[in-house]
């Protein structure tokens, strides 16, 4: 019975072509979720072989394996494949669009064909980003950042890699388009806005925020490339420029983007932790409220990525302000997952394993973000390994271990298979040692002063850039076996049940893996998504 | 199903939010020609503003749309003058 669900699944039927066509030309959202994740796997090994690199020229002072030049080439297509390619369309665009709209009760997204076109755009941008670090005169060595006036200055192809992200960001606006209308039009009946589940809802805050804040990347981008090719003064100071106006507008998009790449994580989150401790989620409009308010306060803080560039003093403390009130949506979110596990049957799952290691990381990163938002504080560690390792701690620590989580959460739904739990486990224990062994050494060595972005060091950072190379290898190969281990489950992996984990949101009440329509009849919604007994 | 209300624009209506437009905009080109300092930036930015407004309610039909979507193109305008406000906090104050 249940080999027929796999049977007459969306994995088996699609469109009128059969095998890897039938991919490519499928408007399922589940499909272009699938193909949006395997593309990101592909970039996030590639960025990750990227940073593996850097981590062995890190390994001993002085020049080892690359030059300086190549090491700035280095970290600048890590960055960009990283951000652009990997954690933006990370979770929204891969299980968004797998889960969104099974989860409010629908058989589609809105625009399903405008769905494909992101993922195409998206694959267009990609492919752009990659070919920029060999077409021209050399790999962009600016930074993920683009800084100006060195991004319009410098010899190296900048202009392809800021092409690349501003078409990378037409495919992040359209799917903001498509989540925002279809959560508005096409929830089930009776599924009120507060009957919603909670990832739906990080997913609304988040495309708002992709609609609205990356258009102004897209023009700063613009400005760059028109600054470059007809001498247009915008930022460059020798025309008549403010190199500072280009950090606003930066950050006017990347700071809110960090809370595109967060807010789908704190939502993934959100739906394990009343799953696995059989518990209605704590808070529930307290977790809906402090999503809305973070994506809303989080267009205002981006000025504290600039507290030293040169900017008046009452910008820096207005900033300061502002970053450390957002602070305050996200504590009470983490307040409210502890309180919803407290007196709840915990059942220690993969899934659950990577939730933990998610709310230690995020709340190592956050913790130092406030180190960072405070103005004194930040003039000691601006610009040091310290950053880099807050940065991680929020990015990998949280967002990446989101999207663990999220694909050891739904794995059986998506593929109809459950995975090995021992070498889930043994995955999750490895990633984790693996990430703190790496990532929190930069926290000491950049209190201590080792700057970041630098190829060579002083020897009395060796030690930290040591067991941060060890870090990285234990976490490749926790990597390593987790792909090993989902891959062979997505073939050959026990058969799963419909609800092998007892959740009660509208995914695990439809066959695993689900039909092309989802639904066969559109449920008709009459209380809550987490009304546990 | 619920039927959704149709409001239809006359002819008329176009023309004259066209006139306004082509008149705004000859009013832009005009106030270059004055050196109006630090007001430079506002001046055209209100100029702007009251285009886009015609544009969104007329040519995209926001006049006769549901509140809530009035509430989001609102909700749009208030953060671009937050964040307007807050950049400004920069460069009027170094």
């Amino acid at each position: 019975m249940e080999i027929s669900a796999i049977e007459n699944s969306y994995l088996k039927h699609g469109t009128k072509y059969k095998g890897i066509l039938g991919w490519l030309t499928s408007t399922d959202h589940k499909r272009i979720g699938l193909m949006y994740m395997y593309a990101i796997m592909i970039f996030f090994l590639v960025g990750g072989l990227l940073g593996g690199l850097m981590r062995l020229e890190l390994f001993r002072p002085g020049q080892d394996y690359i030059t300086a030049q190549t090491y700035n080439a280095v970290f600048t297509v890590h960055g960009v494949i990283m951000i652009f390619l990997v954690v933006i369309p990370g979770l929204a665009a891969v299980f968004g669009n797998i889960l969104m709209p099974i989860m409010i009760g629908a058989r589609d997204v809105a625009f399903p064909k405008l769905n494909l076109f992101s993922f195409y755009i998206y694959i267009f941008g990609a492919i752009l980003a990659i070919s920029s670090q060999f077409l021209g005169k050399g790999a962009p060595d600016t930074g993920w950042t683009f800084y100006a006036p060195y991004s319009t200055d410098t010899n190296t192809n900048v202009v392809a890699a800021v092409l690349a992200a501003f078409v990378l960001g037409f495919s992040s606006i359209l799917t903001g388009l498509n989540f925002i209308v279809t959560i508005h039009r096409m929830r089930a009946p009776g599924m009120t806005w507060f009957k919603m589940p909670l990832f739906p809802w990080s997913l609304y805050a988040t495309a708002w925020i992709q609609l609205l804040a990356t258009p102004i990347v897209g023009i700063t981008l613009l400005m760059i490339i028109a600054e470059r090719w007809f001498k247009i003064g915008f930022f460059d100071p020798n025309l008549g420029g403010d190199p500072i106006l280009f950090q606003h507008l930066f950050w006017i998009y990347s700071h809110p983007a960090v809370y595109i790449m967060i807010l789908p994580a704190m939502g993934v989150i959100t739906e394990i932790i009343p799953t696995f401790s059989q518990k209605r989620v704590f808070g529930y409009k307290a977790i809906v409220f402090s999503s809305v308010a973070i994506a809303a306060v989080g267009y205002l803080v981006w000025g504290h990525h600039m507290y030293t560039a040169g900017m008046s003093v009452t910008a820096r403390w207005f900033f300061s302000l502002l970053t450390f009130i957002v602070a305050v949506p996200s504590a009470i979110k983490v307040f409210n997952w502890i309180s919803t596990m407290y007196k709840g049957s915990i059942n220690l799952q993969p899934p659950f394993f990577f939730t933990m290691a998610f709310i230690f990381n995020f709340m190592i990163g956050g913790l130092t973000g406030l180190v960072l938002g405070s103005l004194a504080t930040d003039i000691h560690v601006h610009d040091t390994a310290f950053v880099v390792a807050h940065f991680h701690y929020i990015i990998f620590g949280g967002m990446g271990f989101a999207f663990l989580a999220a694909i050891h959460y739904w794995f059986p739904k998506i593929y109809g298979r459950m995975y090995n739990n021992k070498l889930a486990n043994t995955s999750c224990a490895l990633i984790f040692g693996g990430f703190t062994l790496l990532y929190f050494p930069q926290f000491i060595i950049g209190l201590q002063g080792m700057p970041r972005r630098y190829f060579d060091y002083l020897p009395k950072y060796e030690w930290g850039q040591v067991f941060s190379f060890f870090g990285a290898i234990v976490l490749g190969i926790g990597i390593l076996i987790m792909l090993i281990n989902l891959f062979k489950s997505a073939r050959k992996g026990k058969i799963a049940s419909s609800n092998p984990w007892g959740g009660k949101t509208l995914e695990w009440t439809i066959a695993s893996p689900p039909t092309v329509e989802n639904f066969e009849e559109i449920p008709i919604i009459t209380e809550g998504p987490y009304e546990y007994k | 199903m619920e039927q959704e209300h149709q409001h239809i624009t006359s002819y008329r209506t176009y023309a004259i939010v066209l006139t306004a437009l082509l008149f705004l905009t000859a009013i832009t080109v005009f106030v270059t020609w004055f050196d109006l300092e630090a007001l430079t930036i506002v001046v055209a930015m209100a100029i702007a503003c009251v285009k886009v407004t015609i544009v969104i309610s007329y040519f995209m039909h926001v006049k006769h749309d549901k509140l809530v979507f009035k509430l989001m193109v609102g909700m749009v305008f208030i953060l671009i003058l937050v964040i307007f406000l807050i950049l400004f906090s920069d460069y009027l104050f170094r």
